[in-house]
């Protein structure tokens, strides 16, 4: 019996070792996906209760197209920190790039109850959904994240670069008069909005 | 007529002399031209902190990309005067180069980190990632060596570069930056993290 227990408790460890060996370089030039499902498997291994850390497993899951065990880290994320926005937000990005559009939306409501009040953790959002090509959605939680704090200049900028890399522009005109307004004395606001549209709104390196 | 030709003189020279009308920062200001966007905003910038390196390098970039060419290289040899050993400003110089299409200004700019600041490893880094970005794989590689030789223990840069490499399509090398950050953190989750995201990003570009 007890060597029974021992070789069970052996085995995550094997498992590990045994993906230790096999990761060299020939291993990461197989199929991309199975590749992004092992890697999340390998962290998930390592730090197996961060709530952010299991919504972002989650992520590379779903895109490896492995649902159930996607689903089954958004849960234990969920559970772990229920009341962090950014753990919501970090479910509905998982979903929104996989194409699961009403998962998505479903999470980024889970978010606004969790913490009503975490503008910055809407502007992330907000610039989420509008990279997701959900430019209604995007604003309205914008607005709201901006009436928590109107002289928030950094979150303006952000979510109108996103406007103007998903070809917005009177949307990111508004919010980049919205920045401006907010603080004219700033000359990191100025430098700010001249490499946005610099960059044509790309995200910034 | 005659008495006429002074007054028309003066009053041309006024006209010439009168500062341009204040730029409005409105809503229909940044819907509009986006060269004038650009320049006002830089201007702007630069009147509030004229003497920073950085600032100056990154106004650059600005009239860079809205095409005022002289005004751009002025910036930048302002910029590269007052900090001329830095080695983000040279990198945000040649950056600002590589992304408007300029590459032999840009090889040139990013020569002068290796050269002039040859210990800032993040400098490097970038300088390889930049170039990786841009499918200049080889150049970029001889950089990531100079930074693997500084700092061999440097999962975290391995990661990004092997990043850029996957997105610019060249899986081989990627692979090998990979092995190499996962030979040295084999217990790190964030490198593990960091790679499945790489991998779950780019799958559509495979």
């Amino acid at each position: 019996m007890r060597r029974l227990a021992r070789c069970l408790l052996a085995l995550p460890l094997c498992s590990q070792a045994l993906f230790c060996q096999a990761l060299d370089e020939a291993s990461f030039r197989g199929d991309a996906r199975k590749l992004a499902g092992a890697c999340a498997d390998r962290a998930r291994l390592l730090r197996p209760k961060d709530a952010k850390m299991l919504a972002e497993y989650g992520r590379a899951f779903l895109a490896a197209g492995e649902k159930a065990k996607a689903e089954d880290c958004f849960q234990l994320a969920r559970i772990e920190k229920p009341k962090d926005a950014d753990v919501h937000r970090l479910i509905a990005v998982a979903y929104l790039r996989s194409n699961f559009r009403a998962e998505g939306l479903k999470a980024i409501a889970d978010m606004q109850v969790a913490d009503p009040k975490d503008k910055n953790a809407f502007t992330r959002a907000a610039v989420n959904l509008q990279d997701a090509g959900l430019p209604k959605e995007a604003d309205a939680l914008m607005e709201r994240a901006w009436i928590l704090d109107p002289s928030d200049w950094q979150n303006c900028v952000a979510y109108g670069r996103s406007c103007l890399r998903r070809g917005h522009r009177d949307s990111a005109a508004k919010w980049f008069a919205r920045a401006s307004q907010a603080k004219p004395q700033e000359e990191r606001m100025w430098n700010a909005l001249a490499l946005a549209y610099a960059d044509h709104g790309a995200e910034p390196s | 007529m005659r008495a006429l030709l002074p007054f028309a003189c003066a009053t041309l020279s006024l006209c010439a002399q009168a500062p341009k009308p204040a730029v409005v920062f409105d809503e229909a200001f940044f819907a509009g031209d986006r060269r004038a966007i650009l320049e006002g905003c830089a201007d702007r910038a630069r009147a509030i902190k004229p003497k920073d390196a950085m600032y100056l390098a990154e106004c650059g970039r600005a009239y860079l990309a809205a095409m005022d060419l002289p005004r751009a290289t002025e910036a930048f040899k302002e910029a590269e005067s007052r900090e001329a050993k830095d080695g983000q400003v040279l990198r945000l110089i040649a950056q600002a180069w590589l992304r408007h299409g300029y590459k032999s200004e840009a090889l040139e700019g990013y020569e002068k980190i290796a050269v002039r600041d040859p210990k800032n490893k993040e400098a490097l880094a970038q300088t390889a990632v930049d170039l990786a970005e841009v499918g200049l794989a080889n150049e970029s590689e001889r950089y990531m060596g100079l930074v693997a030789s500084l700092d061999k223990d440097g999962w975290e840069r391995f990661l990004a570069f092997g990043r850029a490499l996957l997105v610019a399509g060249q899986r081989k090398k990627a692979a090998a930056w990979f092995a190499r950050a996962a030979a040295l953190k084999p217990n790190e989750e964030k490198l593990f993290l960091g790679m499945a995201r790489a991998f779950a990003e780019t799958q559509s570009l495979m």
